[in-house]
């Protein structure tokens, strides 16, 4: 188990820390800009194990957060209910994309709503994955940058400001067993 | 010569036949016509679906389908059209089933449907206006494609029925002709050479008799079987043609219950079962010869068939690895930067290397034909593993994040309960250890050594008694026609099995929840042991023990690890190594089977889920 800030974490490139457990010694505040949110769409994504702790609340329903590595509690009593009802409803992969050629598949078993499977084609299919290693409007082509209204419409995109976080994380590790995801 | 080739339930809905496909490529390439395929099996889910508003959706289908097979569930459902009697084998198999504990309420249900789905089936069918209707039969595909094949004929007697598949190998396309009259021709064998011949033969350019494999009637009336032809060439393989699948799939009303995955076939043929034929497997048929595509058509396959469906689960029907394909194919697949997600069956000896090879190369659930952990068992079955090589495989498979199925065969002449004991008690070490998926008393299956000697322990066998259920025939009839047969149980007997069930049942319930973790930092090894059943502790292992532990992790006698630690320079006493192995024994920390012992610890935390 390492213990480490936020920050430090952030700068480690999570890739090199799959299956590694990982203290953060720092609450996160998911609710305020899309930064925090970011690491944890990057740390679910390549499967480090996360200790945290949630500070405020996220404006956003957990129903749509819960795909995301759940904090293990709230600083408040507030963040410490959203923390658990995030940790009841978490299911790893239940919200993560997939890349293949010129195309991406999305689904999105995410309590709340409808099971969703969606297949992403061609330019669009570009443009989300273009928007999932960007966080920054500036960072896109003028078409990309246009995509975005459309992809925070489908609940695929969080925007603040000038930042965007493509919600869903892919799935670089399959869980065990591997259809299960 | 208009041809449509028909696939009945209960092929997997996840996706297009392989048999069919494959035919269509095949005829396509030899200048042929392009077959129409009908998906029968995907027609019927959506028929009950729109019958009983989803009250059967393809849950229920997918149900009978992966879990009906051995009591012939499926083929039952349309019994009563094929003998045109609603209520043919149901009282039955209905007591059967009971007696089985099986659930058939939803089959029966099912039943209700099947003669309205037969008529709309065989209409559509014709209205594709074919001269000739190959029907491809494989496990329970059988009484369902002989209803149809029978309604069929009765409305249109001059169209030419032809069966094909695993179920008319070897006596069993003889058998099926014989009996149904209705079947004009059955392949036997691999098709790709027979099936262009029989077209062309029909359509007057060529001759009947030198279509390998075909059974047939003379003019006389007499049936003529064509020796089978020989294992088509690994060149000659073709990429399945899966037409429209995929976009009929997508508008289907059974698609939001259906993830989509193409079903593939890079090799035919077993190399283990060419020089050990295991005891129990009738898998290969006629066809045990080994043949594996090259790795430039495998790679073509892969990513022709994934660009063109848009699909990225890939389910590979080979029933074993090449073990080319270690360093030809995998590497190559680990190339291509997209999220796929592949299953092999391989061969249960694999090393870390071999297996973090499968990782890399997107393979992502492998079925190693673990069997048992139980030495002398392996042995009878000429699996040519250990026990500690299949606890080491999984061991292996869970580090590397690669999901592992595997049942728990026993009932093999000759075991005893007393080799099963030392196993059982140490189950519940392995509870971090993906479990079997299921426990089970072999079945003697046509084509085994089991059925071709019965020197090898069942001289006495019947058909199985579900098939009297599916077929108004003889004993006599059903012995050639049917893949399985009945024995009086060998090895264990029911009461020596339930401990052997009981443990597995526990193991099931406990995976989850289990972690028995190690981490080396070079000085100490640590291991964190968070299994259900087992004292929550951490252990430490330094100096000349954590050399012997490492050793241990390859799987060792005393002895032997005795003699590896003396070449690397450490001085241990073999009572001193005796008292430290039994002491990790007590802990759970290593699994002794036939004097040799293996780690069980595992050095990464993969994600564990129930299944969906």
């Amino acid at each position: 188990m390492y213990e480490l800030p936020p920050d430090q974490l952030r700068g480690a490139g999570l890739a090199g820390l799959t299956f590694t457990r990982v203290r953060l010694t720092e609450p996160l505040r998911p609710g305020d800009g899309l930064e925090d949110l970011r690491l944890l769409v990057a740390a679910t994504s390549h499967v480090v194990r996360l200790t945290w702790t949630l500070d405020g609340q996220p404006d956003l329903p957990v129903d749509r957060l819960c795909h995301l590595i759940p904090p293990v509690s709230g600083t408040g009593s507030a963040a410490r209910a959203y923390a658990k009802e995030w940790s009841s409803l978490h299911r790893y992969g239940c919200f993560h994309y997939r890349q293949g050629p010129g195309f991406v598949i999305v689904k999105d078993l995410r309590p709340g709503a409808d099971a969703r499977r969606m297949r992403i084609e061609d330019e669009d299919a570009s443009g989300f994955l273009r928007m999932a290693v960007t966080s920054h409007a500036g960072e896109l082509d003028p078409a990309t940058r246009d995509m975005l209204a459309d992809a925070e419409t489908f609940g695929l995109v969080l925007r603040a400001g000038d930042s965007h976080l493509v919600l869903p994380h892919r799935i670089r590790h399959f869980p065990i067993p591997a259809w299960a995801a | 010569m208009p041809v449509t080739l028909v696939s009945m339930p209960w092929q997997s809905l996840e996706g297009p036949s392989l048999p069919l496909g494959i035919l269509r490529a095949v005829a396509t390439r030899a200048g042929l016509p392009k077959p129409e395929i009908y998906p029968a099996y995907l027609r019927w889910a959506e028929f009950l679906m729109a019958r009983t508003g989803e009250e059967i959706n393809p849950h229920d289908y997918r149900g009978i389908a992966e879990g009906g097979i051995f009591d012939g569930v499926g083929d039952w459902v349309f019994a009563g059209v094929l003998h045109r009697d609603p209520g043919f084998g149901v009282s039955g198999l209905t007591a059967h089933a009971a007696a089985r504990g099986i659930d058939v309420t939803q089959a029966l249900r099912m039943r209700e449907h099947a003669a309205d789905f037969i008529d709309l089936a065989v209409k559509e069918i014709l209205e594709t206006e074919p001269t000739i209707v190959g029907f491809s039969t494989t496990f329970m595909q059988n009484v369902p494609s002989l209803a149809a094949a029978q309604r069929l004929k009765e409305l249109a007697p001059e169209v030419t029925v032809v069966f094909g598949g695993g179920n008319c190998d070897g006596p069993m396309g003889a058998a099926l002709h014989r009996n149904f009259r209705f079947v004009d021709f059955v392949v036997s064998g691999e098709a790709e050479d027979a099936f262009p011949a029989l077209l062309r033969a029909l359509g007057g350019d060529g001759d009947l008799a030198a279509v390998p494999g075909l059974v047939w009637r003379d003019s006389g009336d007499v049936q003529r079987r064509n020796q089978q032809g020989t294992a088509i060439s690994p060149g000659r393989l073709a990429i399945p043609d899966f037409a429209d699948y995929y976009e009929r799939l997508a508008v289907s009303p059974a698609a939001a219950y259906v993830e989509p995955c193409l079903f593939l076939e890079t090799a035919r043929g077993c190399w283990w079962g060419e020089k050990h034929h295991c005891t129990f497997c009738g898998l290969n048929g006629t066809a045990m010869a080994f043949r594996a595509l090259p790795a430039d058509a495998v790679l073509d396959q892969v990513t022709t068939l994934v660009k063109r469906h848009q699909v990225l689960d890939i389910w590979m029907v080979d029933n074993i690895i090449d073990n080319a394909f270690f360093t030809s194919v995998l590497p190559r697949l680990a190339e291509l930067d997209w999220d796929l997600r592949i299953h092999y069956e391989v061969k249960a000896n694999l090393k870390p290397a071999d297996l973090a090879a499968l990782h890399a190369g997107h393979v992502r659930q492998i079925q190693p034909g673990i069997e048992s952990l139980v030495s002398s068992v392996l042995g009878l079955m000429d699996k040519g593993v250990s026990g500690t090589h299949n606890v080491r495989t999984l061991r292996d498979g869970e580090a590397t994040g690669l999901t592992v199925i595997w049942n728990w065969l026993y009932g093999f002449p000759g075991e005893t309960p007393s080799a099963y004991e030392p196993v059982l008690s140490q189950l519940p070490a392995l509870v971090h250890l993906q479990p079997p998926i299921g426990v089970a008393r072999i079945c003697l299956e046509r084509f085994s050594p089991h059925f071709d000697n019965p020197a090898l322990g069942f001289p006495e066998r019947h058909p199985a008694a579900h098939y009297q259920y599916l077929y108004a025939l003889s004993e006599e009839e059903l012995t050639d026609l049917v893949y399985m047969f009945d024995t009086p149980h060998a090895g264990l007997s029911v009461e020596q099995a339930a401990p052997l069930r009981d443990r597995c049942d526990s193991w099931l319930a406990d995976y989850n929840d289990s972690w028995l973790h190690r981490h080396d930092d070079g000085d100490a090894i640590v291991i964190e042991d968070r299994r259900k059943g087992w004292p929550e502790r951490d252990h430490r292992i330094e100096g000349v023990w954590r050399a012997a532990y490492l050793e241990l992790e390859n799987g060792h006698t005393v002895q032997g690890l005795h003699r590896r630690l003396a070449a690397q320079a450490h001085d241990v006493a073999p009572a001193s190594l005796t008292a430290w192995v039994a002491e990790l024994k007590r802990n759970g920390l290593v699994f002794e089977e036939s004097n040799r012992f293996v780690t069980l610890a595992v050095p990464s935390d993969p994600v564990k889920m129930e299944k969906a």
